[in-house]
């Protein structure tokens, strides 16, 4: 089942110089307008910052400078439930509120590589079932909280000329673009495959392993001779070696306890040095005579407070007493074991030259040593072996679970053929001409468009309506709100802007909210009223920046309309 | 809540403990009396009239009887010489009593003592033949009225610088000499008084150290509170702490019990309780013990935050018969509402020495 975001509101805040934006989003279509510059685009990149990308910093750089905070007010849907959660971003700063009312706080994530970026990461991950991973040259990992958003935001400029660019810094991925469509598409991602060439791997090897085993079998002279020498030497050898293998019995058992100990010793340590700290404190928090140490007035000298804490105090000083007893206690066992340990030490290395030095008729014990081993290795050539075929059909067994590449193909060239046919229709219904070579429409083809102009605009709204909708066919996959920034291009005939937004209100996605933004000046031949009256009819939530006539004026001054929502805010933000 | 006192006046606890001769005395004579005192109305007075005084109440709070008490601490014996100034200013002590408009029971009498930790000698050489009276360890009190009359004409006869009033004399027969069995530095004092207490109360105070310390602090606050008027008289219960105020005291002693041993020992029960593996045993166990001693120190304010947060939601008992679902529903609701630093492991472990505590001091 889906996963389904909706953006309820945003709020923008500057607390410095007291100035606010604040509006909400409806379902279906909400259309943010107002004069080129007005700060639209702005508004959408807040949107995607205040969920803790940092990949469109730059171009926030002049508002982020007057020390705003953003504020999303979101709900989540599941298959049973539905979910309320708020995003604060300030700074480097990221809080969600969640449904329980609990705040959590991700600290210091304006670089993407500090721990708490990859925290949140896992968080997001969590929260949208989003589980794409990705290959780099470091190995497998979580594919970045971006490729979240990637699918379903058109960025300014670079969004409608190229594919899958609206986010840099996504090109060093092995194979995104077919990570990334499998995926999003439902086809099997990087998990199996990293599965999968693991077991073929442990094929590999098993098979090697027999063919070593095999050969040594035939080719070693050693094993012959083995069972000669082993007659000659072993009433001596056997009770040699009884007689050390007890002193490292007893050896292993000294070493054991000390080990132990020392722990022990360890843990005491530890605990001391918190009761010291807590005692030098604690003396200086006197009821009475003491400053509070958070709030600086006087600690409370009431009769209850005093008892307390001198209670606690000799609780401390006691503690403190027997900590120290006890290290010095374990100290001098310690201590004592070592010695014993030096000493059996010493003891075992004598027996063992002992032994090395003994021989009988020429053959030494360690020459003994050596052929048992050979004996041993005979035996366990005939096993290994028989236990390596089992492995091997076991792990050839698991090899048949996963899919093969022409499966993948097919699966690959099903979701292409329905893509094609969505495409296509879109094309047509926006007067674009028919495509003949397969690398304009094969969807895991497709990397440029044969089009310029208006034409090549087109073909990117059209290529990103059918994905969309293509989207819309794979279970478990997440939905984020269709976000098109700038729809119109500087030089398009109105037209062709017509044209463009009947096509998207006829066919935005019905499961999610669509958010656009489109140039339009009240001072110059404005059409917002058409639009909005004559194509969009009931569907729009009109969004104005700035009136309509100014230009960087997302924020306005602070009218108080939103007080309460501001103090809210500041609660999150100062959760401890 | 916050008691906005000048520090320089009220200069903590630990500073004066013990110091003072008379408070000392005070403890020691309240303890040897406890049992005594218990079932009667009466106050004390400090460094009024008379260093200590003791008043007993009948039930119509009238005055049934005085004990004052002079207390003086030396560290050589005391003789007739040294005394008659001593005497002097205890019979206008008893006069004052007398004065005063308190009023009285018909039966009202009074005892009027000189207390001190060293041997009092009395003696006198009337023809050739010594009388003498020795009140120390071996004989802690002596009244004046069982004086022989050889002695007694010598003190009333006073000296050059000391001279009895009849009126003096006439208040000589309620006057008594007491020995108090105290050592002669503060520590010593001290450890002789945690051991009274010890007697007087065994089990009933878990650490009777801090409940002597305590009571020597309340007893420097009431001090305090009586010092700012000027002559105090018997009748201004202001000036003096009544036996009910003594008994709120008592009760806190005995009712605030830091079980920290006890606590401690609670954690291979937990351990078990939380199925806690054995490979984070030892971890669980250092974090549980050091949470005791962390919850002492205000700076330690994560384990004071988690602390709080188990005062402040109370109601979870109520809502479980064992501990472990206890301590499991606080953990819970923990992670619902708050955010800590501290791994889980940790955070259990906190949470169940804060739950043991509040558990066993509510």
């Amino acid at each position: 089942m889906k996963t389904t975001l909706d953006i309820n509101s945003i709020l923008v805040y500057s607390e410095e110089n007291n100035k606010f934006f604040q509006t909400e989003f409806k379902s279906k279509l909400n259309v943010i307008y107002g004069k080129n510059t007005a700060g639209k685009s702005t508004l959408i990149q807040l949107i995607l910052f205040a969920f803790g990308i940092n990949d469109n910093k730059i171009k926030l750089a002049e508002i982020l400078a007057e020390q705003i905070f953003v504020r999303l007010d979101c709900t989540i849907r599941y298959e049973q439930e539905e979910k309320n959660y708020v995003f604060i971003r300030q700074d480097e700063t990221l809080l969600i509120k969640d449904d329980n009312e609990k705040v959590l706080r991700f600290n210091g994530i304006s670089s993407d590589n500090s721990a708490e970026h990859v925290k949140l990461k896992k968080y997001l991950n969590n929260l949208f079932n989003f589980s794409l991973l990705l290959e780099s040259n470091s190995g497998i990992s979580e594919a970045p909280i971006e490729t979240i958003f990637l699918p379903y935001y058109v960025s300014q400029e670079v969004g409608w000329v190229y594919l899958r660019k609206s986010f840099s810094n996504l090109n060093f991925y092995k194979n995104f673009k077919e990570d990334f469509l499998d995926y999003y598409l439902g086809i099997e991602n990087v998990i199996d495959r990293g599965e999968k060439r693991k077991i073929e791997k442990e094929i590999n090897r098993l098979q090697q392993q027999i063919r070593f085993y095999a050969d040594v079998e035939k080719e070693n002279q050693d094993l012959k001779l083995a069972n000669v020498i082993d007659q000659t030497l072993e009433g001596k050898a056997n009770e040699l070696i009884s007689n050390i293998s007890e002193r490292k019995n007893n050896l292993l058992d000294l070493e054991n306890t000390y080990v132990s100990d020392s722990n022990k010793l360890t843990f005491l340590n530890q605990r001391l040095s918190v009761v010291s700290k807590v005692k030098r404190n604690h003396k200086n928090q006197e009821p009475g005579k003491d400053n509070c140490p958070t709030c600086t007035q006087i600690l409370p000298s009431k009769i209850e407070d005093v008892y307390s804490f001198f209670q606690e105090e000799n609780d401390t000083i006691n503690l403190q007493r027997e900590l120290k007893d006890k290290i010095k206690k374990l100290q001098s066992r310690l201590n004592s074991l070592n010695k014993k340990i030096e000493s059996h030490r010493a003891d075992i290395k004598s027996c063992y030259l002992t032994f090395n030095k003994y021989s009988e008729n020429g053959l030494t014990l360690e020459r003994y040593l050596d052929s048992k081993a050979n004996i041993q290795l005979f035996e366990n050539l005939t096993k290994q072996i028989g236990q390596l075929t089992i492995d091997l059909e076991i792990e050839k067994e698991k090899l048949k679970e996963y899919k093969t590449d022409e499966e993948i193909l097919i699966e690959r060239s099903k979701k292409s053929k329905i893509f094609k046919d969505k495409y296509f229709t879109y094309n047509a219904s926006l007067g674009l001409p028919s495509l003949d070579e397969e690398r304009f429409y094969q969807l895991y083809e497709i990397s440029s468009f044969p089009f310029q102009g208006v034409q090549l605009h087109l073909a990117v709204l059209s290529y990103h309506f059918a994905f969309n909708n293509l989207l819309t066919e794979t279970s478990d996959i997440h939905r984020l709100p269709f976000i098109l920034d700038s729809v119109f291009k500087e030089d398009i005939e109105q037209g062709n802007k017509n044209k463009i937004l009947k096509f998207i209100n006829e066919n935005f996605p019905k499961d999610t909210q669509t958010i656009l933004s489109i140039a339009d000046d009240k001072n110059v031949d404005s059409k917002i009223e058409d639009y909005k009256n004559e194509i969009f009819k009931d569907n729009a939530h009109m969004i104005c920046i700035g009136n309509g006539t100014e230009e960087k004026a997302l924020l306005k001054d602070n009218d108080d309309s939103q007080k309460e929502l501001i103090e809210n805010s500041f609660e999150i933000l100062e959760t401890i | 809540m916050t008691n906005n006192y000048n520090s320089e006046v009220n200069a903590g606890v630990h500073t004066n403990i013990g110091m003072d001769f008379q408070k000392n005395c005070t403890i020691y004579l309240f303890l040897e009396k406890y049992n005594q005192l218990q079932n009667q109305k009466y106050f004390i007075i400090l460094e009024h009239l008379e260093d200590v005084i003791f008043g007993y109440l009948d039930n119509q709070t009238e005055l049934s009887k005085i004990e004052t008490y002079q207390a003086k601490k030396s560290s050589s014996k005391w003789t007739n010489s040294g005394l008659l100034e001593i005497i002097k200013k205890i019979a206008e002590t008893s006069q004052s009593v007398l004065d005063d408009p308190h009023p009285k029971a018909v039966d009202f009498s009074q005892d009027n003592y000189f207390a001190t930790n060293n041997t009092i000698e009395l003696n006198c050489k009337v023809d050739k033949q010594q009388y003498s009276c020795l009140v120390n360890e071996a004989n802690e009190h002596y009244k004046y009225s069982a004086l022989d009359q050889n002695i007694k004409n010598k003190i009333q006869k006073g000296s050059k610088d000391v001279y009895f009033t009849s009126e003096n004399i006439s208040n000589f027969d309620t006057l008594n000499f007491r020995f108090i069995d105290l050592a002669r530095t503060p520590k010593a004092q001290l450890e002789q008084l945690e051991g009274k207490f010890r007697t007087v109360f065994g089990e009933n105070i878990a650490d009777h150290k801090a409940a002597l310390y305590s009571f020597y602090f309340a007893l420097m606050e009431i001090e305090k509170e009586l010092n700012q008027g000027n002559i105090a008289k018997l009748s201004d219960n202001k000036k003096r702490i009544d036996s009910n105020q003594i008994d709120s005291i008592i009760n806190i002693l005995t009712n605030k019990k830091k079980a920290f041993d006890f606590w401690r020992e609670k954690k291979d029960e937990l351990c078990e309780e939380l199925n806690i593996n054995l490979f984070d045993v030892t971890m669980f166990e250092l974090h549980y013990e050091n949470s005791f001693d962390k919850f002492k120190d205000i700076n330690e304010s994560e384990h004071n935050k988690i602390f709080d947060f188990v005062i402040n939601n109370k109601a979870t008992f109520k809502a479980h018969v064992t501990d472990r679902a206890c301590i499991a529903s606080y953990h819970s609701k923990f992670n619902k509402e708050k955010s800590s630093t501290l791994s889980e492991l940790q955070l259990k472990a906190v949470i169940a020495a804060a739950y043991i505590e509040v558990k066993n001091t509510l």
